[in-house]
């Protein structure tokens, strides 16, 4: 299905030609040249593979988050060059990969820089907030001779947003969470995809923390305070392994009560690329408004959000 | 000081900070809620502070247990858990055994306990070879430590799904923990500190040299074996279910003895005072971090960390124990 909707992307909007060599100012403020139209492009995030899988681009390589590439692209992810986890990706492997174009993160990878240049041009990139999705989309077509595409797939998510925002019924309360062992935190509304919310209609009680960097707007979290906030909704991330059925604050919650808690794929940890950032939304829009919303058609069952049972 | 005053002044200052702990969070609580019985005030104390405090409470009366029988056992004021490899070692086997079954390993204690045996062994075995002095028995303790802590990065780099859980508990702390770490924890505490308790006698003999021992008929070699094996337990059970928390198991005899008079220093009195006090630190820590004002607060582990630090340094330093 996913392999079709970029079919139907690339006929439906053809890569207008670009003349290289382009110039991209990145988010370092430093300007990249890029010689030659892009080949072999090494995406050190799941954003940057998400944007080729998108173009319909091959993807030379990736890295993993967690352990894991990603899945949620289908089989434009299937058998690409592993290339380490994305915060300590594999420098060896990339030398030897042939690369001709480095898409990478500033906050993990710019500290880098040197060391990817004298392998292939390097662009980083935020990749936090939904602007900086948008941005980073319009840098990342430039860079690899697609700048119509590019705006095309802000565009078509524009609408797409606003298609949502006007269906969705609102008033309801959500919160996302990571549980690493006993250690729990939520996100403030500065990042993707607590963003999502409000186009919704819905509200993330954390609320957005005013001068945070968005890498870091997370709030550790106690159970009891998770009990007061009492969301409608609890979106869990894949690292949790069980530790919310050890704890007895979470069969009083609302949305344990009401079969509300999700554990979601990885798309959700990194969400700022065009793919993953129609599919959060949409899965959201359907998690949150089940009755107005269907869920996005062209999501791998791999990584479709589970409900997850608390049983007390 | 006499005894008694200072272990009513200690178990007043535990009670304090166990009442502290209980009232303090991101949930409004009233006395009269908790009193009441019913509803979330009353639920949020009984069901998520209580047994918080009580792993907390637990961990620091066994760590400082687990502190004053090394130094007993070992004749070195430098005795500690962490000092002598055996967090280190139980923060390992712990390690090993969550990257095995991430899910709530039925005994989470057992692979902390078998770590810290390893470890302690380890450091006595390279600590004797110089005749158990202060400064071999922490150099021993500090190699055998890195060894430990090399075994546990490595497990933690190779489980990359697990890197944040593993790290986060390395921390050392007691958020969010449950009823359920509190009864993997207590049996070993509550065994190793009767026992520590029942033994009290020979470990007034055994602050004397062996051959001093050996002339009241203690098998010294045997008794210290078998010490620093509840030692090891003692350390090994907290450090499990809290993540490594350093310094208490050095501090709290310390302090304790610098407490009482020369004469008030049996371990009858000094093993229950140690363990007021080490709980007393180990609440007052979780407290602090829970009442900071802080987005991300520094875990307990963290905060006694780096007081521990600061007076294991002002220790040291005024009492000679260590000249390098």
């Amino acid at each position: 299905m996913l392999r079709s909707f970029l079919v139907v992307l690339a006929l439906t909007a053809p890569a207008a030609a670009q003349d290289f060599p382009v110039t991209v100012t990145d988010d370092r403020g430093q300007s990249v040249t890029v010689a030659e139209r892009p080949r072999n492009v090494a995406a050190l995030s799941m954003a940057a593979a998400d944007m080729l899988a998108a173009l319909g681009r091959p993807i030379l390589g990736v890295t993993s988050f967690q352990g894991a590439g990603p899945v949620y692209l289908g089989e434009a992810s299937d058998g690409v060059l592993d290339l380490g986890e994305f915060d300590s990706p594999n420098l060896e492997i990339l030398a030897l990969s042939d690369a001709d174009l480095i898409l990478g993160m500033t906050r993990y990878h710019a500290p880098y820089a040197d060391e990817f240049e004298d392998i292939a041009p390097f662009i980083a990139l935020d990749l936090f907030t939904l602007e900086d999705a948008s941005r980073n989309i319009e840098q990342m077509g430039a860079a690899l001779g697609a700048p119509q595409d590019a705006t095309a797939l802000n565009i078509a998510f524009e609408q797409r947003a606003s298609q949502l925002r006007e269906a969705a019924p609102g008033g309801v309360t959500v919160v996302f969470l990571w549980a690493f062992g006993e250690m729990l935190f939520a996100y403030h509304d500065n990042l993707l995809p607590a963003e999502f919310l409000p186009i919704l209609g819905a509200t993330n009680p954390l609320g957005f923390q005013e001068g945070a960097d968005p890498a870091d707007a997370f709030k550790m979290m106690e159970t009891e305070e998770i009990l007061a906030i009492d969301p409608d909704v609890l979106i869990v991330y894949a690292s949790h392994g069980g530790e919310l059925q050890a704890n007895p604050a979470f069969a009083r919650l609302s949305a344990v009560q009401n079969g509300r808690v999700y554990e979601v794929g990885q798309q959700y940890a990194q969400a700022t690329g065009p793919i993953a950032r129609r599919m959060v939304l949409e899965e959201l829009a359907h998690l949150l408004y089940p009755d107005t919303f269907a869920p996005p058609a062209d999501l791998p069952a791999a990584s479709r959000a589970k409900q997850i049972e608390i049983v007390p | 000081m006499r005894a008694r005053p200072a272990a009513a002044g200690l178990a007043f200052c535990a009670v304090g900070c166990l009442c502290w702990n209980l009232t303090t969070g991101a949930v409004p609580v009233r006395l009269a809620d908790m009193l009441a019985g019913g509803g979330d005030a009353a639920f949020v104390v009984r069901e998520l502070r209580l047994p918080r405090a009580l792993v907390a409470l637990v961990s620091g009366a066994a760590l400082a247990l687990s502190g004053a029988l090394i130094q007993t056992a070992v004749r070195n004021p430098l005795g500690d858990p962490g000092l002598t490899g055996v967090s280190a070692g139980a923060a390992a086997g712990v390690t090993l055994s969550l990257s095995l079954a991430p899910v709530a390993a039925p005994t989470p204690v057992l692979p902390g306990i078998l770590g810290g045996f390893l470890a302690g062994a380890l450091t006595l075995a390279i600590a004797r070879r110089t005749g158990l002095s202060a400064i071999s028995l922490i150099l021993a303790g500090l190699a055998v430590s890195i060894f430990f802590l090399a075994v546990t990065s490595v497990v933690t780099i190779l489980n990359r799904d697990l890197t944040q859980t593993l790290f986060f508990w390395q921390i050392g702390g007691f958020i969010n923990r449950t009823w359920g770490d509190f009864h993997h924890l207590w049996p070993w505490c509550l065994g190793g500190g009767l026992l520590a308790l029942a033994i009290a006698p020979v470990l007034d003999a055994l602050t004397l040299d062996d051959t001093t021992a050996r002339a009241v008929g203690l098998n010294a070699h045997a008794w210290r074996a078998f010490v620093g094996a509840l030692a090891v337990i003692l350390a090994a059970a907290p450090t499990a279910i809290a993540g490594p928390i350093a310094f208490v198991g050095f501090l709290s005899p310390h302090l304790t003895r610098r407490m009482i008079d020369a004469a008030a220093r049996r371990h009858v009195v000094l093993l229950p005072m140690s363990a007021l006090l080490g709980a007393t630190l180990t609440l007052l820590a979780d407290t602090v971090s829970r009442a900071l004002p802080l987005d991300r607060s520094p875990p307990a582990g963290v905060l006694i960390a780096i007081l521990g630090g600061l007076a294991f340094l002002l220790l040291t330093r005024r009492s000679g124990a260590v000249r390098l």
